[in-house]
């Protein structure tokens, strides 16, 4: 236990507090970006092998090689960037080389996106083909940590279609009154659970006292009637600096946005992108509102992200609009700033979208034309936000986006109170134990008890010397162990008293007690043993960490019962013969 | 001190009874389990995602429900952990977990701090579902072929017919209190199984040294005297286990605590099977294969 103090044992994160994150690279986009020729057809398969590959659970070039093959797709028209063969299997080995390149500089500017965040010693590492393992031990701000890594940081300037906007709404209404079988039921219940939440209750009745959200203590969601003739633009409503949609009925405006369906109304040229974060602020009848922004910008972005240079975050200067506020300087490489210079000659007065993974930071109107590419990015959040961004735009974008598929985040003071309880349980578990071992077997039992601890020093040892991690369920392996350690000892006991029984001496009965039990001892730890070695092997994480204490328990009781109590035996039994046995 | 002194009990003779009662309890189980449509699995197979949040003070559960639901939580499972300002929200969304707190905070402000967030995607789910099943399955497989080696395959059939009705049980409780099943309890599964094996194994050890002891008995006498002898042993290794478990089912804290129930019951069913399962199981094989010993 005093090891556990120390911290001569590494604590799994479920212990010390931290996070735990599973990335997996998005293969299918990636594998489109790389196409020099991007076509329908290519992008049907590909959308086809991804299906395929979630469905059957295969890997996804094997299904596309099958998709492309099936359509009689010819890749390497589409990847003629590439230097390959003309025929699909090389092209496919191609671009899984393409992919193992494109992990590897992504693991690359993970790490450096976290350095620059300071978190020591990190874990960062490759997990099968397409994966990566994060682990941060300690972290505070796990929200933050989590989109540091999972930013793509991928920075796009593009201009926003205000023109297109009401024509584009207009398809998505029309689209939605007309067949909206699928949407109807989903549009309905969701408007239904805003109208009970708001007859139960307002915000703040959720806590006992005290008012938490500032303001909403009316009903300003959107009236029914309004949707029955515009069921998806009558959420739009006007907000300072452009439209918006209340944070209350934002879910539902995201959902109509992701629908297949809808995706296809929209023109090609164009998307949806939602503003960076939620804002409030007076409405025109003088109510408080939270809302979102929510622009329609062209899908043909005029500058992206490897035409940036030197990102910095600093305050705004005094005097300028922005001071005050955190800023990110940038310029860009000549033929962005060339780029940019001519887009912004011919766009004067028209409204620029600043995008950094797919969400809009700030949408200024061009005012002249800047020939420098020197740009400045506003509208974040916080200090920490324009510093994380401007960390992710330094460590470069991600080769392909990646998604967090499996994440475990524990909080210190949940680990701090899992320590706690664990230590509890465990020095309770022992003292039960070796109270009732002392009183059912006397002498022998003390020697029992003793063994119990020299075999708790010996797994804690192990584990230390195996540079293994001490999680939550590996002390419930080692409660475990504590009460099935002393099996052992109880089947040898149990022996040599059968043997006294037969009226054997005392030496005879430790001798043949012994002897007797190791068998049983044995076969029955072995197949124990054989569970524990199944689940270190096939288990993840905090089950590895149960499996290998338990196991490691379990060896080292069988050691201390067969031959440290024996010697114990043998040398009081040695000294003088004994004529009665404590057991 | 002893707590069982020469016991003569016939366990074999017991069959019809504990036979009834094991089916009964796995029928149970079972019929639970078809009705609810299989296991409750957690998130960690079906994917979804747990944050466990801690409030300044305590909340009203229906409050939060309501305007969790209002802010797209649909169908979110809300239930107190603990203490009344620690709370489990348990949904099937499994997006980014930083779209979760940013929702969390944009429906009940800052006045939470999130304590514990495991998010499980879909795809990990099955990956994950098809590991815990690959590995019991391994497990078993591993064992009987240990046994098989070690004694005969009666005995292996014996012990393994044990082992499954002991996870039956189990996960037929589970499933009538309507428990979840997660990666921990897969791991409280296959420790039962190693435990239970651990019982059996003793018994059956002490079998195949006694048959050449008492060649004029039959099986059943032999098998009976063998449950007699290691009777003591059985009790006070279930009795040790059993106290640990108890323990930490107590004290050893909220996150850890089904893992804890499902050993109290795995302890105490395990050693039920050994004593009245796997024995007659071994003796009725072994006496319809008419094998190296008569009747």
């Amino acid at each position: 236990m005093k090891e556990l103090k120390d911290g001569a044992i590494n604590l799994g994160l479920d212990l010390q507090g931290g996070m735990y994150v599973l990335l997996e690279t998005d293969i299918p986009t990636l594998v489109e970006k790389i196409a020099g020729k991007k076509t329908e057809e290519l992008r049907e398969a590909i959308q086809e092998a991804d299906e395929r590959s979630i469905n059957n659970q295969t890997d996804f070039f094997t299904e596309f090689l099958t998709v492309a093959n099936n359509r009689e797709l010819r890749l390497f028209r589409n990847y003629n960037n590439l230097a390959t063969t003309r025929d699909n299997e090389s092209v496919i080995s191609e671009l899984k080389i393409q992919r193992d390149n494109a992990i590897a500089s992504a693991l690359e500017i993970i790490r450096n996106r976290i350095d620059e965040f300071g978190v020591s010693e990190p874990t960062i590492q490759k997990y099968g083909a397409n994966r990566i393992i994060v682990e941060l031990a300690g972290v505070q701000d796990s929200d933050r940590a989590r989109n540091l890594i999972q930013r793509t940081a991928s920075l796009e300037f593009t201009l926003i279609l205000n023109d297109q906007w009401e024509q584009t709404l207009n398809k998505i209404d029309t689209y939605l009154l007309s067949d909206s079988s699928a949407l109807n039921i989903d549009l309905d219940s969701s408007n239904k659970n805003i109208v009970e939440a708001n007859e139960n209750a307002s915000a703040e009745d959720i806590f006992m006292e005290e008012n938490i959200l500032s303001e909403p203590t009316f009903d300003m969601s959107t009236p029914k009637e309004v949707l029955k003739e515009k069921p998806f633009s009558g959420y739009l409503r006007s907000v300072p600096r452009g439209v918006g949609v209340l944070a209350k009925e934002f879910h539902i405006v995201k959902e109509i946005l992701e629908n297949p369906e809808v995706r296809r109304k929209i023109p090609r040229g164009g998307k949806f992108l939602w503003g960076n974060q939620f804002e409030s602020a007076q409405d025109e009848m003088g109510n408080f509102i939270e809302f979102r922004q929510l622009y329609y910008v062209s899908s043909d972005p005029e500058i992206s992200g490897g035409m940036i240079r030197e990102p910095r975050a600093t305050m705004g200067g005094a005097g300028t609009d922005v001071s005050g506020q955190w800023v990110v300087n940038l310029s860009m490489s000549p033929e962005g700033a060339k780029r940019w210079s001519r887009f912004t000659g011919a766009n004067i007065n028209r409204q620029v979208a600043i995008v950094l993974d797919d969400k809009v930071f700030m949408a200024p109107v061009i005012r002249d034309k800047i020939p420098s590419g020197q740009t400045q990015v506003t509208g974040f959040a916080d200090v920490n936000e324009a510093k994380d961004i401007a960390n992710v735009l330094r460590a470069g974008e991600l080769p392909a986006p990646v998604e967090i598929i499996e994440e475990r985040t524990v909080g210190p003071s949940l680990g701090s109170d899992s320590i706690k309880s664990g230590r509890k349980a465990m020095f309770f578990g022992l003292m039960a134990v070796m109270i009732f071992m002392i009183i059912y077997y006397k002498g022998a039992g003390l020697l029992a008890t003793l063994a119990l601890m020299l075999n708790l020093i010996m797994v804690i040892a192990v584990l230390a010397g195996l540079n293994a991690t001490l999680t939550l369920p590996g002390i419930a392996g080692l409660i475990l162990t504590i009460g099935m350690a002393v099996d052992a000892n109880v089947i040898i006991f149990e022996r040599i008293r059968e043997e006294l029984d037969l009226g054997k001496t005392v030496r005879a009965a430790i001798d043949s007690g012994y002897e007797r039990a190791f068998i049983t001892i044995l076969d029955a730890n072995v197949t124990t043993l054989i569970a524990a070695f199944v689940l270190a092997w096939v288990g993840s994480g905090p089950i590895q960490g149960f499996a290998v204490t338990l196991s490691t328990g379990i060896m080292c009781s069988m050691f201390t019962a067969i031959f440290v109590t024996r010697t114990v035996f043998m040398f009081f039994s040695d000294r003088k013969p004994m004529e009665s046995l404590s057991i | 001190m002893r707590f069982l002194n020469k016991t003569n009990i016939d366990f074999i003779s017991k069959q019809k009874i504990t036979g009834f009662l094991s089916i009964a309890l796995i029928i149970a189980g079972i019929t639970s389990l078809i009705m609810k449509g299989g296991p409750l699995l957690s998130i960690d197979f079906t994917g979804g995602t747990v944050a466990q949040v801690k409030f300044e003070k305590p909340v009203e559960l229906s409050q939060l429900r309501n305007t969790l639901s209002e802010f797209g939580f649909k169908g979110a499972e809300i239930v107190e952990f603990g203490s009344p300002d620690e709370i489990l929200i348990k949904t099937q969304f499994s997006g980014s977990s930083s779209e979760i707190s940013e929702q969390l905070t944009l429906a009940l402000g800052k006045t939470f701090t999130l304590r514990r967030v495991e998010s499980v995607g879909p795809k990990i789910g099955k990956e994950l579902q098809s590991d815990a099943l690959k590995a019991i399955g391994l497990a078993l497989v591993l064992i009987l072929i240990y046994i098989t080696f070690r004694f005969d395959r009666y005995y292996a059939l014996g012990s393994v017919m044990a082992l499954i009705h002991d996870v039956l049980i189990t996960l037929g409780i589970f499933s009538l209190l309507d428990y979840e099943i997660n990666l921990s309890i897969v791991a409280a599964f296959l420790t039962i199984v190693g435990y239970s094996l651990n019982d059996t194994i003793v018994v059956f050890d002490r079998i195949r040294e006694n048959i050449p002891k008492y060649m004029k008995k039959t099986l059943n006498d032999i098998v009976n005297i063998s449950l007699n002898e290691t009777l003591n042993r059985t009790v006070i290794t279930s009795l040790t286990t059993m106290m640990v478990v108890v323990i930490l089912f107590i004290w050893g804290g909220k996150v850890i605590n089904l893992f804890a129930f499902a050993l109290i019951i795995g302890v105490f069913v395990g050693t039920y099977s050994s004593l009245f399962v796997a024995s007659p199981v071994m003796v009725y094989f072994e006496k319809r294969s008419a094998g190296p010993y008569r009747k």
